[in-house]
């Protein structure tokens, strides 16, 4: 049935929107480790935190819903306002904003 | 195959509505995959250029531990953290036990900015006065002799370092603190008192005829003008535009291969606006010329609370120029000692030197000295200084591994 077929490749659509903005925004999370690698310890700290938690929060499944959207903002928001003047950190976390809540919409 | 809702109308076929919607959801991810990419090759630029932290690398070390070494090898760590033009640091240091001879590297010069080597001894007298008063701070009595053999003109000073008790002064804690700062600075006036006691840290034991004159009121407008004037001139001239970019370092890996030389982080620009600077790709020489007069304009002229001059008698006469830097030095360290900030601005002599170096009189010579009320003086060096709205940044620097012979 024509459908049953264009729902089903709806479905499998979005699953690879969703895989992919997750994709997206896991990359986004590396960009974020990269800005910080030459940075001193404090600032490389946070920058390494920042991006692992942009980098998982797409991928979380189970537990609360709160969960992925939680890590989501604490991945972007302190670390891009601790350098809103470098703009490539408050770049990132509007990209990743924006591909992360893509990925984790059901 | 037709879609027939409850009411019994029929409906758009579903795939339609499924193609449009997956149309924009493609379009929408295909733009954001590409933004994406554009930001990677934006990451990569703030990675390499350091944009979160450029103070950090060997290049910056020397500000960070010329203290540690209290013998004679510190004294030349405080040397080599002393101004220069354009960064060039053209100084090499022989140590042999207590004696310390101070070399002009001759390989490291501009030669059409700086024809009569005016600039890189004056930067080399700055390295002296620094070596004196890291060798008082450290209980030694240095004896400093300029140009202690006439056979060897690169041979610029000899600092013997006998022995004495330990003298710390505010100027020697500047030293780590002092850089030329090229930002703007507040509409906060320099008082008179003030001034004074700038002009008053000439070295009592300095056996010279450096003295140091202030322009303030409307006077300053006439030489800031004349700056602007003399900063196109410069860019204008093909040979001391090449000259000087040259010297100019726009990445990290170039701050750390050369560890000399002026760098973005050191045009006194607001952060955001570094950053921007050092994620786009490098400006070219004209580029660079005509941000240096755009800033020359609305900054530098603009923003200057006073402008002071280095006077000598004869500004060419290399014991001069060193004694001048000595001065020149112990002025910077004690306007950072104050709180001000303070840049080197030379193109007016630049260009001088360069008209009298190709046989021509310079437009800039007799607006010049109108400017110096002083008979039998005439100006070295000049600088601008005022209450800076921004802290200034680390210049790069050679490690007292590299400078020595």
């Amino acid at each position: 049935m024509t459908t049953t077929n264009t729902s089903a490749t709806n479905t499998g659509a979005t699953t690879v929107w969703r895989r992919w903005s997750a994709i997206l925004t896991s990359v986004l999370g590396a960009f974020v480790i990269l800005v910080a690698a030459p940075a001193g310890p404090a600032t490389l700290a946070f920058g390494v935190v920042s991006g692992l938690l942009i980098a998982v929060a797409p991928w979380i499944r189970g537990g609360p819903r709160i969960l992925g959207p939680l890590l989501l903002l604490l991945g972007t928001i302190p670390f891009a306002a601790y350098t809103w003047w470098s703009i490539v950190t408050p770049l990132i976390a509007v990209l990743a904003l924006i591909a992360g809540f893509v990925a984790l919409r059901r | 195959m037709s879609v027939i809702d409850s009411e019994g109308s029929e409906l758009e076929p579903r795939s339609h509505g499924v193609g449009r919607r997956g149309f924009l959801r493609s379009t929408g991810m295909g733009v954001l995959t590409v933004v994406v990419a554009g930001t990677g090759v934006i990451s990569y630029r703030a990675y390499d250029n350091r944009v979160l932290d450029p103070d950090r690398g060997t290049a910056f070390d020397a500000w960070r531990n010329w203290r540690d070494d209290p013998g004679p090898r510190g004294v030349i760590a405080a040397a080599i953290l002393a101004a220069s033009p354009h960064n060039i640091q053209p100084w090499l240091f022989q140590l042999n036990g207590n004696r310390v001879d101070v070399h002009a590297d001759t390989a490291r010069r501009m030669v059409s900015v700086d024809p009569y080597s005016r600039e890189r001894n004056v930067g080399l007298g700055c390295a002296v006065e620094n070596m004196m008063l890291a060798a008082r701070a450290r209980g030694m009595a240095p004896t400093c002799t300029l140009r202690p053999d006439a056979a060897q003109p690169a041979l610029v000073a000899r600092v013997d370092l006998g022995a004495g008790s330990p003298q710390p002064s505010e100027l020697h804690d500047a030293i780590g603190n002092r850089h030329s700062n090229r930002g703007p600075y507040t509409a906060d006036a320099v008082d008179q008192g003030t001034l004074s006691q700038l002009g008053a840290v000439a070295d009592p034991t300095a056996d010279a005829p450096a003295t140091v004159a202030w322009v303030t009121g409307d006077a300053r407008n006439t030489l800031g003008q004349l700056m602007i004037d003399a900063a196109k001139a410069v860019t204008a001239d093909q040979d001391q535009s090449r000259d000087g970019f040259v010297w100019f370092r726009s990445s990290a890996s170039d701050i750390e291969r050369y560890k000399d030389g002026l760098t973005l982080d050191g045009q006194g620009l607001s952060a955001a606006l570094t950053s921007a600077a050092k994620m786009l790709p490098a400006s070219s020489r004209q580029e660079g010329d005509q941000f240096w007069v755009d800033q020359t304009r609305t900054v530098h002229t603009a923003t200057a609370a006073a402008y002071g001059f280095v006077l000598v008698p004869d500004p060419h006469d290399p014991v001069q120029q060193l004694t001048g830097g000595r001065l020149l030095q112990r002025i910077h360290l004690a306007i950072t000692a104050h709180g001000l900030g303070m840049q080197h601005m030379n193109q007016i002599t630049e260009r001088i030197d360069r008209d009298q170096s190709l046989n021509r009189s310079s437009p800039f010579a007799a607006p010049l000295a109108a400017l110096v009320s002083r008979p039998g003086s005439q100006v070295l060096a000049t600088f601008r200084l005022g209450h800076p709205q921004r802290d200034p940044r680390l210049s790069p620097r050679r490690p007292v591994s590299e400078v020595l012979r």
